[in-house]
């Protein structure tokens, strides 16, 4: 039996002991994915939390992955932080929360520092969702070409043109943005 | 871009992975170098969104809690499927009875008149779910589901003008999309911030739709779910459970309508079912005749807002390189020798479409070029300060989810 398939024949039994196991195993790739994605530390930790509960509540009703657990996870993380920036546009009285905070104890440095990240959020934001989908995974999950085009169900040529085209995209939001 | 630009790339990108400079990195690259700084520049500084530490305590609680859902889960463990498919025989057997004590005309006739809420209204479902799994052909099957779904949409309706307050669900295509009110087949939809989005929902897509009718004359939904969409693409491989078609796997089962005689290089419509993991499994799988070019735009009122996000206007939907290669190790200065200066054009298996239309809406998101929704974000590039009524030349991309990007709105003139 494949790993894969392993994994899923513990996820339908419900063994805690897999579960724990699997959950550990993949919690840190899916957190990553959703702070790179947020920028906020909370948020990313919900967001992970509930993809593992969803994949548990997708497989009881026969609807969770068919082949891997990890795409599965990535793919629910993904649609998970859609969710939540649509959200956030309908309560735009809300900012969203800053990742970083004061590094140093020099508060003008954390100003600036701050509102670099803040504008180069803004720019993240304001690509495409696949293409902040692609950012996420080759610089937040730090995932090679070819493991991102299995996340993806893309060949790696197909990638690196979508890589190519989010990074034009950056450049261009970068330059509106002033950063 | 040219395939020798985004190989390039990589091969750039994967030399600042191992820690070299910029200037190391573009040293092999020679005559690509001035286009490719600013990307690894931007790509630098994506980079420095981080990569996050993960905190140990969150790792614990998360895991807490998946724990604490499985046991809840354990404890509500669904029954075995005979005693699951008791009631819903129990169901069609009362309707069976009814319906022969009353004559299958009568019950007919009553039954289709019932709404949700009405004593015949079981009867009138348990009928339809009954033609549902008597239709021999998929092709039959998926006009009788378009039927009964546009039946319910109908009953909602109808709920409304009434004013009835009922829990019910429905699936229809989204037409518009607004902050607090969508519009959905018709029905004035209102979202609140405890709504559930799942999927990412654009108009023309079909979704479910769960909540309650309203006495205002509005359906308060409970949760918006993605069910179904329409893309376009070129075959690339052809399988025995899976497609590939432009760049995406596509599952097929054995209740796929496909059909006959499609081969590799075909340009197909793909009605696609979106699954809660993202995952997608083919409906239809048909033969796309792209309509004939002509030499002008269409008219304005051509196409309605709401319309599917397909590309069934004049535009040609230019279909690029089938030379696919696999992963193509064209890294760091490989190949690409033998093409010219890189003109933009798609990646391989990508759709791109070039056209030029009047602009009859200017959105936030959205814009609507001679007919053609199209998404618009902080990326697209626009020059010239385009309005509504002007001609304009736009680059857009097929995106996976069916609906068009544009890369580029130019103004003409």
């Amino acid at each position: 039996m494949t790993k894969d398939a392993d994994e899923l024949s513990s996820l339908r039994r419900l063994d805690p002991h897999a579960l724990a196991s699997i959950h550990d195993r993949y919690f840190p790739e899916v957190y990553r994915y959703a702070a790179y994605r947020l920028g906020d530390a909370l948020v990313a930790e919900d967001v992970a939390s509930e993809a593992f509960v969803r994949l548990l509540e997708s497989i009881q009703t026969g609807r969770g992955p068919r082949t891997s657990v990890r795409s599965w996870l990535i793919g629910t993380a993904n649609h998970l932080v859609y969710d939540h920036f649509r959200a956030a546009y309908r309560r735009p009285e809300q900012e969203l929360p800053e990742y970083a905070a004061a590094e140093d104890g020099d508060p003008q440095r954390h100003l600036e520092s701050g509102e670099r990240r803040r504008g180069l959020r803004m720019a993240l934001e304001s690509l495409t969702p696949e293409q902040q989908h692609v950012l996420a995974l080759r610089f937040g999950g730090g995932y090679t070409l070819e493991e991102t085009a299995g996340l993806m169900g893309k060949n790696s040529n197909a990638i690196k043109a979508l890589q190519f085209r989010a990074l034009a995209a950056m450049r261009r939001a970068l330059g509106e943005f002033s950063i | 871009m040219s395939d020798r630009l985004s190989g390039a790339l990589h091969g750039a990108l994967e030399s600042l992975a191992q820690g070299k400079s910029i200037e190391q990195a573009l040293a092999p690259h020679g005559e690509l170098a001035s286009d490719l700084r600013p990307l690894l520049e931007a790509a630098t500084t994506a980079a420095a969104l981080g990569q996050h530490e993960v905190p140990e305590a969150a790792l614990l609680r998360s895991r807490k809690r998946t724990l604490a859902r499985a046991a809840g889960l354990m404890e509500t463990a669904p029954r075995p499927p005979l005693l699951r498919l008791v009631p819903r025989l129990a169901l069609l057997a009362t309707a069976l009875v009814v319906a022969l004590a009353a004559g299958v005309d009568g019950i007919s006739t009553a039954a289709a008149q019932s709404i949700p809420g009405d004593i015949l209204y079981p009867v009138k479902i348990v009928s339809e779910d009954l033609r549902l799994r008597l239709a021999a052909q998929p092709s039959e099957r998926m006009s009788l589901e378009a039927l009964y779904a546009q039946r319910r949409v109908d009953e909602v309706l109808r709920l409304l003008a009434l004013g009835r307050e009922v829990p019910l669900s429905f699936q229809a295509s989204v037409d518009e999309i607004g902050p607090i009110l969508w519009t959905v087949g018709g029905v004035p939809v209102r979202v609140s911030p405890e709504t559930r989005v799942l999927g990412e929902i654009l108009p023309g897509m079909t979704i479910e739709v769960e909540g309650l009718t309203q006495s205002d004359g509005t359906f308060l939904a409970h949760e918006l779910h993605l069910k179904s969409f329409d893309t376009l693409g070129t075959v690339a491989s052809i399988g025995p459970a899976e497609w590939v078609i432009g760049n995406s796997s596509i599952a097929v089962d054995d209740e796929t309508w496909i059909e006959a005689g499609i081969a590799v290089g075909d340009l197909v419509l793909v009605r696609v079912r979106a699954l809660d993991d993202g995952s997608r499994v083919a409906e239809s799988i048909l033969r796309f005749a792209p309509p004939t070019p002509t030499p002008f735009p269409p008219p304005p009122t051509a196409r309605p807002v709401s319309s599917t996000p397909l590309p069934t206007t004049s535009a040609e939907a230019t279909e690029e390189g089938e030379d696919d290669e696999g992963d193509g190790n064209s890294g760091p200065g490989g190949g690409g020798d033998d093409e010219g200066e890189g003109e933009e054009h798609a990646g391989e298996d990508e759709v791109k479409d070039e056209f030029k239309g009047v602009v009859q809406s200017v959105g936030n998101s959205q814009w609507i070029v001679a007919g053609r929704v199209l998404q618009v974000t902080g990326a697209t590039e626009i020059r010239g300060d385009p309005v509504v009524g002007d001609t304009v030349k736009v680059v857009a991309f097929l995106q996976t989810d069916g609906t068009w990007w544009a890369e580029k709105i130019e103004r003409e003139g």
